[in-house]
């Protein structure tokens, strides 16, 4: 026994020797730690539900408020899903994700509470209820109503979108910020059982916030049947992302933080902040940029409506990036005014004017963000 | 001998960057950019304006032997309508497939011909006098060249503009001519002022570029013919059970030359007329036998389409096997168009709305 696994220990040795060599090398004077990080978010002492839990009400929120296309959506629910009071979190709108309904439903927080312009986000989220009301007659420019499967307001924008994606921004990257910024001056000695040092705890939090399974793969497709998926932006890495890479470098940024944290490298921790802040911002923008180009693509007014309420989501999103981001107020106030622009206006003009300088304006801040 | 030998070496030089410049690719690139443009311009200027400039001028025939028709409802001033109303018809088959930029801003083809019309809420509207053109969707059926179709060839309809309460009637065909006018007229004024530029300039094949807008749109009315043109009257779209009168053009009974017309001018587009077009470029790509393959497959289409017999609203159940065979091969065709020539193209077809949420 003893013996089989003496060999074991040496290469481990051998190994983790290679390592440090290697890591003095590349900076002589300074002493690194070295430790590993590991390929999943699995380290000692997670808690997170409060974050996760959060999403996964940001999933059911954003689900009962796309079925008003087909039903009148009830101002009560919305309230209490927005609350989180009442159980109103359902099997229909909050299905297959990482928190059952009753798990849900018996959470002592809600959604609203961290939500940056929580009372913007909220008019939008009643101005879809009163769309509700419009769910079987026709829309036309200046009328609310049905385009194909789509339900728009009297300028061709789908208010579930503003919502699903501007909380992409206005809860997730706000998040994912706020409590990124405070592991900088958190405590990190205080260990509490089961949530770590007050730093391990806020960055698990941020990691939380960001929608990705702790066994997140950025190269899978992951089905919606799939409880442990990644959701809201952490969703978007793959389905509009995946130029920018966005998935891996930040879910390795996440994990390298974390370890880094645990070993007291503040240096690397800092640098994983920068690394998850950029991309996070960038995937916002991507996705953006892709549904300008694909409300471009189509004669069809469903589908480039519909691409223009993404697009208006996202930019909506972008409010909420950091202070040092590489898109200028200025820029994302024209950018932001392009989408406030009436969706007939936008679609009339036959050379999508307004739409690519909006485009313009992500690729000059961001770079190329799509292939 | 020393000069002599810088020399050489200054021309091996050359010549080796020469080289390196062709390699690279630089040169081909530039040169299909020249071609494209010069297609581009082929496109804009000898077959979409054109076109549209057809369209225009036949909507206006068509209103006046409207008129004509209106002033006297009779079998002769009908069978005067119906000849305008067939040219015009045929007019739009040469611009269904330009269904983007100043089209796609004027929603023309959701205007002009959505079929099979919805009769009874074209009647329902002449009743009540309350019907909105702009409606999205809901208004697609109650208009353009189907609901004209229907209020002018029907089987009674002489005697409906011969009525007492006939002159709500000659206000709502009135309504949609002047409706059909005025978005033919919008769309050439974009392509003249501004768009004719940008099209002639668009020199990727992205998404929204004009190759990419020109290979999505060959593919979409072809996609069209296949179904709601032949297949869905066909019954392909319910368990073989025919609806022949949900045809394009049934009470006029033009069927068959619309769909001919339909494929004549998608070839027209796809050769680029008399000069550069898609045939070319493929060529250029190096795809000569795909395109040998599309040639052939559109001239064996359209003599599939020309076996059907007159009229072809009575052919789907009366000669289901020829109809059947024309189905089949415009598939053929939908199939080399959507996915080889796109691919060859280098062009991502994006008309279906397929994004989940």
């Amino acid at each position: 026994m003893t013996k089989g696994r003496l060999p074991v220990v040496a290469m481990l040795m051998i190994a983790t020797g290679m390592s440090i060599v290697s890591c003095k090398k590349k900076k002589n004077e300074e002493v690194i730690p070295v430790y590993t990080v590991p390929a999943t978010y699995t380290f000692d002492n997670i808690e997170k539900s409060e974050a996760t839990g959060r999403v996964s009400m940001w999933a059911g929120l954003t689900s009962y408020l796309g079925k008003a296309a087909t039903r009148i959506l009830s101002q009560d629910t919305v309230n209490n899903l927005w609350n989180n009071t009442g159980s109103v979190f359902n099997t229909e709108i909050a299905n297959n994700l990482p928190y059952s309904v009753s798990d849900i439903n018996a959470f002592a927080f809600n959604v609203s509470s961290k939500i940056s312009d929580a009372t913007l986000i909220k008019q939008y989220i009643d101005s879809q209820v009163a769309m509700s009301h419009f769910c079987t007659t026709a829309a036309a420019p200046g009328v609310a109503g049905k385009v194909f499967s789509r339900l728009i307001n009297y300028s061709g924008l789908e208010f579930n979108q503003a919502v699903a994606k501007g909380l992409m921004g206005a809860l997730q990257i706000s998040q994912v910020y706020i409590n990124l910024d405070k592991t900088t001056t958190d405590d990190n000695n205080t260990v509490t059982a089961g949530s770590g040092t007050v730093m391990q705890h806020d960055w698990d939090l941020a990691f939380g916030y960001v929608g990705l399974p702790t066994d997140y793969d950025s190269s899978k497709a992951y089905a919606n049947t799939e409880a442990n998926r990644p959701l809201a932006i952490g969703g978007y890495f793959r389905e509009r992302g995946q130029y920018i890479k966005a998935g891996g470098i930040v879910f390795e940024a996440f994990r390298k933080g974390r370890a880094a944290i645990n070993n007291k490298d503040y240096k690397r921790r800092d640098s994983a902040i920068t690394t998850i802040k950029l991309h996070l911002e960038k995937t916002l923008a991507a996705a953006a940029y892709a549904y300008l180009t694909l409300s471009q693509g189509s004669s069809d007014l469903a589908t480039r409506f519909h691409a223009l309420s993404e697009g208006y989501g996202f930019v909506l999103a972008l409010k909420y990036r950091p202070a040092n981001s590489p898109l200028t107020s200025a820029n994302y106030q024209t950018l932001s005014d392009i989408m406030k622009t009436n969706f007939y206006e936008l679609v009339a003009d036959p050379s999508n004017t307004k739409v690519q300088q909006a485009q313009a304006i992500l690729s000059t801040a961001y770079g190329q963000l799509q292939p | 001998m020393k000069k002599y030998r810088l020399v050489i070496a200054v021309v091996f030089a050359g010549l080796f960057l020469y080289a390196c410049n062709k390699d690279k690719g630089g040169g081909a690139t530039s040169s299909n950019d020249t071609f494209k443009k010069n297609m581009l311009i082929n496109y804009a200027d000898t077959l979409i304006i054109p076109a549209y400039s057809d369209m225009l001028s036949r909507l206006e025939l068509l209103d006046m032997s409207s008129d004509s028709f209106q002033a006297n409802p009779s079998l002769a001033t009908q069978a005067a309508l119906k000849e305008a109303f067939k040219n015009a018809y045929i007019s739009f088959e040469g611009i269904s497939a330009l269904y983007f930029g100043p089209a796609a801003a004027q929603q023309l083809n959701n205007s002009l011909n959505i079929f099979p019309a919805g009769t009874s809420k074209i009647e329902a509207g002449i009743q009540s006098g309350s019907y909105d053109f702009t409606l999205l969707v809901a208004s697609d059926t109650i208009q353009g060249f189907p609901a004209l179709d229907y209020l002018f060839f029907s089987a009674d309809a002489i005697q409906k503009f011969n009525d007492v309460d006939a002159a709500s009637r000659k206000t709502y065909v009135k309504a949609i001519i002047t409706r059909m006018k005025l978005i033919v007229s919008n769309t050439v004024a974009q392509w003249n002022n501004g768009y004719r530029d940008n099209f002639v300039n668009s020199l990727k094949t992205n998404i929204g570029s004009s190759i990419g807008n020109l290979v999505n749109q060959f593919a979409f009315e072809m996609d069209a013919l296949k179904g709601p043109r032949i297949g869905y009257p066909l019954g392909k779209q319910s368990n073989g059970i025919i609806f022949a009168d949900k045809c394009e053009a049934y009470f006029s009974g033009i069927t068959k030359d619309v769909a001919i017309a339909n494929l004549t001018s998608l070839k027209k587009y796809y050769t680029g007329g008399n000069g550069k077009g898609i045939d070319d470029y493929l060529n250029l790509l190096g795809k000569p036998q795909l395109n040998i393959d599309v040639l052939t497959q559109f001239d064996v289409a359209l003599g599939a389409l020309q076996a059907i017999p007159d009229p072809m609203s009575s052919a789907f159940s009366g000669s289901t096997a020829t109809v059947e065979a024309a189905y089949r091969e415009v598939q053929k065709l939908l199939t080399l168009i959507k996915t080889d020539v796109a691919s060859a193209t280098a062009v991502q077809i994006t008309y279906m709305d397929n994004d989940g949420d």
